[in-house]
Order: structure tokens, then C-alpha cells, then sequence
């Protein structure tokens, strides 16, 4: 076998790996889209992350420094 | 095969990989949350705000052992300390570790070395200081104040800046929840009027920036701190009850009433204070979310619950009407064979149907 075809097949296998790990994570693993929204009512979607319950990025502090003249 | 055609083979093979990978990580940097960075540059901007009261005490305590040999350099260094280990919540962008350890430690700390210096300043001329060297006190003193009012104010528009732009991140992730459940037909007039409200106020906090009166802009970020809780809460709630009302009339053909009424209990506690202008009071905040978090997973479960329902009642329609097909075919069995032209399998050579409806083909799957 000349070695421009096992170049050619690796590159191929390569491709392959490489595409399928890309679709893998939306494309082949299940999801419940055939057991519970098939009716249309999306409410499977009312996920309350923790982001959302932690809804402020707070504040600054107010502590009073120091800062009068010697007497 | 020379070297030369190996190398550009290898580098086709790993750009062609790379470029697939690539692709890949950018789909997921898309689906992160964009609040994640607000949250990281407040907390670098509360730092720095800190960081300018430590460093404004700790020129005064420096001020004090020049001046008055007033050694208060432990107070100096508990603060180097405590501003050292703070920096770490920042850079793991860890808030409630912050928070806590802002209050807790920080903030004791400043107070304490601020009192210290107010006391030897009050008590200044017990240290037997010259007038020149009071005066001189006095004008390094003014300067260092000048630097750091600027700082303060300088960390007070950073802040309304990142306020802005999360705010601006929320509307944008509510926007696309927003799009969906309009794809569904479902109540989105409440989130658009409470993402409307932030856009309204997000344009008044721009133009306080651009004013620079920082007194009326920390008094407007004080106020918007507040909202911001209510809008979270609120758009929220009206989410839940989008979807809510597309669930109540199958919950009803269902006879799931009551978890509906269960889900409308939550809400209502939750709605009573989710209210513009009301200032949360111990544990209220947590009783919010716990009420609008209870409520989504009510909700999910009702879903489930009804779709379950209606996959049943689909189940039983299909077996009466494989019923009916059954019945039907049994009827035909009982007649002669009708000629289909064009159609297969019931030429004059096709296996017949016996009288029970059933095939008299081993292969045949018996649906009709």
C-alpha cells in the first residue's frame, strides 16, 4: 500500500473522530424532546438556575474612612 | 513520499481537526451565561473601592508615624492581609465568599484602624508636634484626600457601568425566553413590559454617567440595586404563570386542579413581595426564590403529569382503532377479495386473508 493512501486514510479517520465528537454532545445523546414536549407547552423549560436566584452583583462598600485634619 | 509532501499532509490533517474543534467551542462559549462576567467585573470594581478606603487609612497611619512617631502599623498590616485574601474571591470570582469576608473581616478591620486614627488625631497636640510639622501634616493630608475622593467616585461610575451592562445581559437572555414562549403562543406581556422597564432604566443610569453628579448616581444605584432583585423575581413569576395558563385548562380536563392551585400559591407568595419599592427584610429574599423555584418544578411536574395523560389517552385511541381495523377486517375476510390495480400483494397469486382476518403469510406483521 503506498504511503499517500495510509496518509489519506488517517486523515480520514481523523476527520471522522473529530466530527463526530462535535456532534455528539446535540446530536446523538437523548433528550426527553420525544417523552414530554411533544405537547407543545415547553414547561420542561422553567429551569431556575442559580445564577437567576442570585440575581445581584452587589454593592460598594459604604464603610466611613477617616479623614478629618489633626486638631 | 518525500518529507516535504509528509509535513503538508500532517499540517492539513491537524488544521482540518483544529478548525472542527474550534467550531465546537465556540457553539459552547455561545450557550454560557453572560451574567458570569458582570458578576466577576463587580466584584474587581468592589475591590477596588475597598482598596482605595485601605490604602487612603494606611497613608494616614504612615502620615502618623512621620509626623508624630504614632506607630499604628499593625492596623496597616492586618489590612495588607485581609486585602491579600480578599483578591482571591475576585480572581475565583466567588461572590458570597466576598461578601462574607468583606463583612466578617474587612470591613471590622477598617473601622478599627479608622477609629484608631480619628482618636490620635483628636488627641493630636499630646504628641507634642511642632506647628510646621502639623502644617505639613495637614497638606499632605488635603492632597491624599483629593486622590482619594477622585478614586471613590472614579469606583462609583465603574460600578453603574457594570450595573448597566448586566442588566443589558438579562434583557438579552430574557429576550430569547421571551421568543420562545411566543412560538408557543403562550403570555409573554409581563416580561416584555419588566425587560421594557430595565431598558428605561438602564437609558436614565447612562445619563448620570455621563453627567458625572456622582451623589445623584449613587443614589440612583442604591435604588437600582433594589429593583434589580424585584425584576429578577418578577420576571420570574410572570414566566411561571405563562406557563402556567398554558397548563391550567389540560390540568383541568385531567382533574390536576389542584396542583394548579398549588402552583398559584406559590406564586402569590412569592408576587406579595416581588414588589417595586419594597425593601426585602430578613430571609424574604430567600422565601422569594424558594416560592418561584418550588413553583417551576410544580410546573414541571404537572407537564409531565398531563403528558403522561395524553400519551395514555393517544395509546387508547390507537387501540381502538387497531380495534376497528381489526373488526373491519374481519368483515372484508367474509367477502371475495377486491382487485387493487396497481396496488401489491393482492394479484391473483397473493395469500388470501382466512376468515379470522389474519394472514396467511408467515411474514405478514398482521397491521393493516
Amino acid at each position: 500500500m503506498k504511503t499517500t493512501t495510509i496518509l489519506l486514510m488517517i486523515l480520514a479517520v481523523g476527520l471522522l473522530v473529530a466530527g463526530c465528537s462535535r456532534i455528539a454532545p446535540t446530536k446523538i445523546l437523548p433528550t426527553d424532546k420525544n417523552t414530554t414536549t411533544d405537547m407543545s407547552v415547553g414547561a420542561d423549560a422553567t429551569v431556575i438556575d442559580d445564577t437567576t436566584t442570585n440575581p445581584d452583583i452587589g454593592t460598594l462598600d459604604n464603610t466611613t474612612v477617616s479623614d478629618e485634619l489633626p486638631q | 513520499m518525500n518529507i516535504g509532501k509528509w509535513f503538508v499532509m500532517l499540517v492539513a490533517m491537524l488544521a482540518l481537526t483544529g478548525a472542527v474543534l474550534a467550531e465546537s467551542n465556540d457553539t459552547n462559549s455561545t450557550n454560557g451565561n453572560t451574567t458570569d462576567a458582570t458578576n466577576g467585573q463587580a466584584l474587581a470594581v468592589r475591590y477596588d473601592n475597598l482598596q482605595c478606603k485601605v490604602a487612603f487609612t494606611n497613608i494616614q497611619i504612615d502620615l502618623l508615624n512621620k509626623y508624630a512617631s504614632v506607630d499604628q502599623t499593625a492596623n496597616k498590616d492586618i489590612l495588607l492581609t485581609d486585602m491579600t485574601t480578599l483578591k482571591t474571591y475576585v480572581d475565583g470570582v466567588n461572590k458570597d465568599g466576598f461578601d462574607n469576608y468583606s463583612v466578617q473581616t474587612v470591613r471590622p478591620d477598617l473601622q478599627k484602624a479608622s477609629q484608631d486614627l480619628t482618636d490620635a488625631k483628636k488627641n493630636f497636640k499630646q504628641y507634642n508636634v511642632s506647628n510646621e510639622s502639623r502644617t505639613a501634616f495637614i497638606n499632605e493630608l488635603n492632597n491624599d484626600k483629593e486622590v482619594y475622593s477622585s478614586c471613590i467616585d472614579d469606583k462609583e461610575v465603574k460600578m453603574a457601568q457594570v450595573m448597566e451592562k448586566h442588566m443589558d445581559n438579562w434583557n438579552k437572555q430574557w429576550s430569547n425566553v421571551v421568543d420562545k414562549m411566543s412560538e408557543k403562543n403562550m403570555s409573554v406581556t409581563d416580561m416584555n413590559a419588566i425587560m421594557a422597564e430595565i431598558t428605561a432604566k438602564n437609558q436614565e443610569l447612562q445619563a448620570l454617567i455621563d453627567s458625572g453628579n456622582i451623589t445623584s448616581l449613587g443614589e440612583f444605584m442604591k435604588a437600582y440595586q433594589q429593583s434589580q432583585l424585584h425584576f429578577a423575581a418578577r420576571f420570574e413569576i410572570a414566566r411561571l404563570q405563562g406557563y402556567k395558563e398554558k397548563l391550567a385548562p389540560l390540568a383541568d380536563k385531567y382533574n390536576m386542579s389542584d396542583q394548579i392551585n398549588e402552583i398559584d400559591s406559590q406564586i402569590a407568595n412569592a408576587q406579595q413581595y416581588a414588589q417595586e419599592g419594597y425593601k426585602y427584610k430578613d430571609g424574604e429574599f430567600n422565601t422569594v426564590w424558594n416560592d418561584i423555584k418550588g413553583a417551576g418544578k410544580d410546573i414541571q411536574q404537572t407537564a409531565k403529569d398531563i403528558n403522561a395523560e395524553r400519551t395514555k389517552e393517544r395509546q387508547d385511541m390507537i387501540s381502538q382503532r387497531q380495534q376497528k381495523i381489526a373488526n373491519r377486517s374481519q368483515q372484508v375476510g367474509q367477502r371475495p377479495p377486491m382487485p387493487i390495480r396497481g396496488g401489491r400483494g393482492l394479484g391473483p397469486n397473493a395469500p388470501r386473508p382466512n376468515i379470522n382476518g389474519s394472514n396467511n403469510n408467515d411474514n405478514a406483521s398482521g397491521d393493516q
